[in-house]
């Protein structure tokens, strides 16, 4: 499966990408391409919030190692067995992380979603899971 | 006993995009009050005019059933399972996003604006394979009784979508009562007054008043003036 990685690393940090750096770290997972793409820059759109999105497991497992992520947007197409492992790795490695699902391919409730998960309030989204050892 | 939650219109979300104005009764875009996130599995209830002309351009949505009921004018549909359709009043329009699907949405007339109500629920069941349905409604069978144009049953009246929810609609004279039994337990409906004045339960609404009761197995409502309204029965848990 080819896999669609939207984000950017640099050896040396310019101005930009310290400012980047202050924002809002978010993860971005969706298996599909253009949707994934749309939720990446919608998303980047806030001032205070930035994006990295893929579409593969396995690159998302890295980033998440790789950087300090605040919150996780789950998109479509991701099974149910991939979902419970993401959770779990992600869970483990930060427990405070915040997984939420996505709903609708980068709607008008996705900054709702977000701002909901970064508040702590429940917001509508039905598939939180803290923690899925609970 | 029964719990209730009034939106009066005028505490809607308010959007003006020029070309777009619409109206949110649930958080939506730029409108965020997390008292206002959703009702059940109802996530948006959007009351949108479009001016002549214009409209949504191509953009992606995912897992959500997504219904659309024209009030006023034309709205012509292109989606990238390769529908091309113009739904108009009497109408409706429903899409099941699933795994994901593009589509825009235009005002067919360059003259004059379109008014449609725009729900959003969420499915019961992710990334399903995306669908889209349209179909005409006898507005004969609304006058005075409820007509049921959604459920989750493929072989029952109306459309159908991936959720265990009923919608009915209905136009009544003024005096006119009757009772809605819920279809299912754990249920809660959510009624949206389009026109006029009813009473549901006791509680009074005025035009473009949202009011939602759970907890209960049926709700009586009467016209206090000639009045069109919409009933959404719906999960109020996933």
């Amino acid at each position: 499966m080819h896999n669609t990685l939207l984000t950017t690393h640099y050896p040396q940090l310019t101005t930009q990408q310290k400012n980047t750096m202050n924002k809002i770290q978010i993860l971005v997972i969706g298996r599909d391409a253009d949707i994934l793409q749309a939720v990446v820059r919608l998303v980047n759109k806030n001032e205070h919030w930035n994006a990295t999105g893929t579409s593969e497991d396995e690159s998302a497992i890295e980033l998440f190692h790789q950087h300090s992520y605040e919150l996780v947007l789950l998109g479509g197409g991701i099974a149910s067995d991939s979902e419970l492992k993401l959770r779990k790795i992600f869970t483990l490695q930060n427990p405070d992380i915040k997984i939420i699902q996505h709903w609708g391919g980068g709607s008008g409730l996705l900054k709702n979603e977000i701002q909901s998960a970064l508040e702590n309030n429940e917001g509508g989204n039905f598939n939180i899971v803290d923690n899925p050892f609970n | 006993m029964a719990n209730t939650v009034l939106h009066k219109a005028d505490t809607r979300g308010d959007a003006n995009h020029g070309w777009l104005h619409s109206k949110h009764t649930f958080s939506f875009a730029n409108y965020y009050n997390p008292e206002r996130m959703h009702f059940g599995v109802l996530r948006v209830l959007n009351d949108d005019t479009v001016a002549g002309g214009k409209g949504f351009g191509t953009h992606p949505h995912d897992n959500m059933e997504i219904i659309s009921i024209p009030l006023e004018g034309d709205l012509e549909h292109k989606d990238s399972m390769g529908n091309v359709a113009v739904i108009k009043n009497g109408e409706i329009q429903v899409m099941s996003a699933g795994t994901g699907i593009q589509h825009s949405e235009y005002n067919k007339s360059n003259n004059s604006t379109v008014k449609f109500l725009q729900i959003w629920v969420f499915p019961n069941k992710k990334n399903v394979t995306p669908r889209y349905d349209q179909i005409p409604l006898n507005l004969e069978d609304r006058k005075n009784k409820l007509q049921q144009i959604l459920s989750p049953n493929p072989d029952d009246a109306g459309v159908w979508i991936h959720q265990n929810a009923w919608f009915h609609i209905a136009n009544f004279d003024k005096g006119i009562t009757t009772e809605y039994q819920f279809k299912a337990k754990g249920n809660g409906l959510y009624v949206f007054n389009l026109k006029g004045d009813l009473t549901v339960d006791g509680q009074l609404l005025n035009t473009r008043d949202g009011f939602g009761i759970w907890d209960t197995d049926k709700v009586q409502i009467t016209a206090e003036t000639d009045a069109e309204f919409l009933l959404m029965e719906v999960p109020m848990a996933m």
